[in-house]
């Protein structure tokens, strides 16, 4: 509410300040002898009212509206599929969330992207960031943390669109899978270390899905969404399982989770059916019998390796992090701007580029901006030598993953890779013949 | 049987762990909300102090035509009849012609007030905000035309495309409250 109060405050201070100005004009203002009073701001061809209302920003309205949103979808979905067992009630949440968070938010702020606000905000004092974007970034984590990926199967705007082409999905082979997994785990570093220093937004930049949301894009972008899409009718979700970075945040805390999509209501018959219609292929088979399996020594012996290469590849990783951490600065636009600045004196040239224009024209001196880069370049090669560190453990440890050994007995979802779509429901005899016998009971 | 094991263990590793992952996020959440003092919904705006007016907002918006508009000031206005922002800079004539005129699409208007003085007007439709008029105001008139973000057009992107293609460094997050930015000498020394 005091928000609601502040902002035509702030218009009306921003009216009122106008008469203020007096000096310094070159062409003084005319004293008019025809009673001419002069419109408001703009020249919007409308009455002060309605330009009011025109000039306020809708978004934070919107944003809380999404925020409350994303709560009621994931409880609805949280109840379609644990309570429900449905695959229809998730079928309409993934309608829905296409509908509401894709077309009518426009596609931001999503969770995916909210990574980049946060770590912006961490790094960076003077980043504001809003509590809406930080309630987008924490929801979904927190309830991956109870119930799993129910976020990326029916509410996320990126993984829903993927979802509805899905078309004819392949078996991706498990080996290619396995590395293909990895990307994610350098997408969400790159996004960060992006982020942090201050580059850019990637993850906003590389959003292959929002041009559609928004009807309109770059070329490059919405032809890549395009081929995206393509892909997606017999790849099923290639962004959220080969790219998205906040599917990796999710599918870690989603290890916790109390809750997971159990196949089958009752008892498993091993007909394998699930196991074919996982779109993402997060159904593993039982575990073979104990004579058909590697002996415990051989896995034993690689976990051993694993452990003794751990702290090299680390320190290799780190080395070379901080070694390309050179490389990557030089997509910093500040970083850009004083190579530039620093060639054209060398030269003794007239800025040659706009950039160099604007900050020629802003007087700053030149040692100020080298200084800012120094510390910039700094922070870049720090940020990539902890990303090369970070990335070398996450792929160690899913490496020490395979090599564990796996007990299971039937067709179980690994819930980390499970987006909770609910297309197994659908297809178990169990599931089914209990609804059958139930109709043959009455 | 995993339900009788949770039970009798009290505290199983996975309650453990997840206990631990809950108290991060939460930590996290609330150090970042009581450290900060910047806690506030933000929109995009350009500061037209910064803007030299190179045209890439006309370009670079995902908007076709760009969210960015030009918006007069009236109070710093000098009513000229040879209006910098208005005509090109030797007119045939300083009459409406498409030949006088310097915006590209006809969007600011000229009508008489009294002689010698004349209103400009921006139609907001026409407008695809290159701010050809207001580097002629600016270079050679009052400038009293600006360049803003209108936030009842702008999809307001988590990275704004002309942010990125902004050579100034104009555009950055500002309080929604406070959603436009001022020149600071219209606005009588104090920033907005």
């Amino acid at each position: 509410m005091n928000r609601l109060r502040k902002l035509p405050a702030g218009l009306i201070m921003f009216f009122a300040a106008m008469p203020l100005l007096t000096a310094q004009n070159r062409f003084p203002k005319p004293e008019f002898t025809s009673g001419y009073k002069a419109p408001p701001l703009s020249s919007l061809p409308s009455a002060a009212t309605q330009l009011e209302r025109s000039v306020l920003p809708v978004t934070p309205y919107l944003e809380y509206a999404a925020l409350g949103m994303l709560l009621i979808f994931l409880l609805l979905s949280c109840y379609f599929l644990y309570r429900k067992r449905s695959r229809r009630g998730i079928f309409a949440m993934v309608l829905a969330s296409v509908a509401f968070f894709g077309f009518l938010i426009g596609g931001c702020i999503c969770a995916v992207g909210s990574i980049q606000n946060v770590a912006a905000a961490v790094f960076n004092q003077n980043f504001p960031i809003s509590p809406v974007v930080l309630g987008i970034f924490m929801l979904p984590l927190f309830f991956a943390l109870f119930a799993g990926r129910v976020f990326c199967g029916s509410v996320c705007p990126l993984g829903t669109i993927q979802d509805l082409v899905i078309f004819y999905p392949l078996k991706v082979p498990p080996l290619l899978d396995r590395i293909l997994r990895i990307l994610p785990l350098f997408y969400l570093g790159a996004g960060v270390l992006f982020a942090a220093t201050g580059i850019s937004f990637l993850i906003c930049r590389f959003d292959p899905f929002v041009g559609f949301y928004r009807m309109t894009g770059p070329f490059f972008m919405l032809s890549a969404g395009t081929l995206l899409l393509l892909l997606g009718m017999f790849v099923a979700r290639p962004y959220c399982r080969y790219l998205c970075p906040y599917g990796v945040l999710l599918s870690w805390l989603s290890k916790l989770s109390s809750r997971r999509v159990s196949v089958t209501p009752d008892e498993c018959i091993r007909c394998r059916l699930c196991e074919d219609v996982c779109p993402v292929d997060a159904i593993m088979p039982p575990s073979p019998p104990e004579d058909e399996r590697e002996p415990m020594r051989k896995s034993l012996h690689r976990i051993i390796l694993l452990l003794l290469l751990l702290p090299m590849t680390a320190a290799a990783s780190g080395v070379t992090g901080y070694f390309l951490g050179n490389q990557i600065s030089l997509l910093h636009p500040k970083v850009v701007l004083c190579r530039q600045v620093c060639a054209e004196l060398a030269a003794g040239d007239r800025p040659q580029t706009d950039e160099s224009l604007a900050f020629r024209s802003a007087g700053t001196p030149v040692a100020e901006l080298q200084r800012e880069v120094g510390g910039v370049v700094s922070n870049i090669r720090l940020g990539s030598c902890i990303l090369g560190v970070f990335l070398a453990l996450a792929i160690m440890a899913r490496l020490f993953n395979f090599s564990k050994r796996r007990e299971q007995q039937d067709y179980q979802v690994d819930r980390s890779i499970c987006v909770c779509c609910g297309r197994c429901y659908s297809v178990c005899p169990r599931d089914k013949r209990n609804r059958i016998t139930l109709k043959e009971g009455e | 049987m995993s339900e009788k094991q949770k039970k009798t263990s009290g505290l199983s590793r996975r309650n453990f762990l997840k206990m631990c992952g809950i108290s991060a996020i939460g930590l996290a959440g609330a150090a970042m909300v009581f450290k900060r003092k910047q806690f506030v919904e933000t929109v995009w705006q350009l500061d037209p102090e910064k803007c030299i007016q190179c045209g890439r907002c006309a370009t670079a918006c995902v908007l076709t035509p760009s969210a960015v508009k030009c918006v007069h000031c009236f109070a710093r206005c000098g009513y000229c009849d040879l209006c910098s922002g208005y005509f090109v800079q030797k007119p045939v004539a300083l009459d409406t012609g498409a030949e006088n005129q310097l915006c590209p699409t006809g969007a600011l208007k000229r009508t008489f007030v009294e002689d010698p003085y004349f209103q400009y007007t921006i139609d907001e439709e026409l407008c695809i905000g290159c701010g050809r008029c207001v580097k002629g105001c600016g270079d050679f008139g009052n400038g009293s035309l600006f360049l803003q973000i209108r936030h009842n057009r702008c999809k307001h992107c988590n990275e704004c495309a002309i942010a990125v293609a902004c050579p100034a460094d104009a555009f950055k997050r500002v309080p929604a409250t406070n959603p436009y930015l001022m020149r600071s000498d219209v606005t009588g020394g104090k920033k907005t």
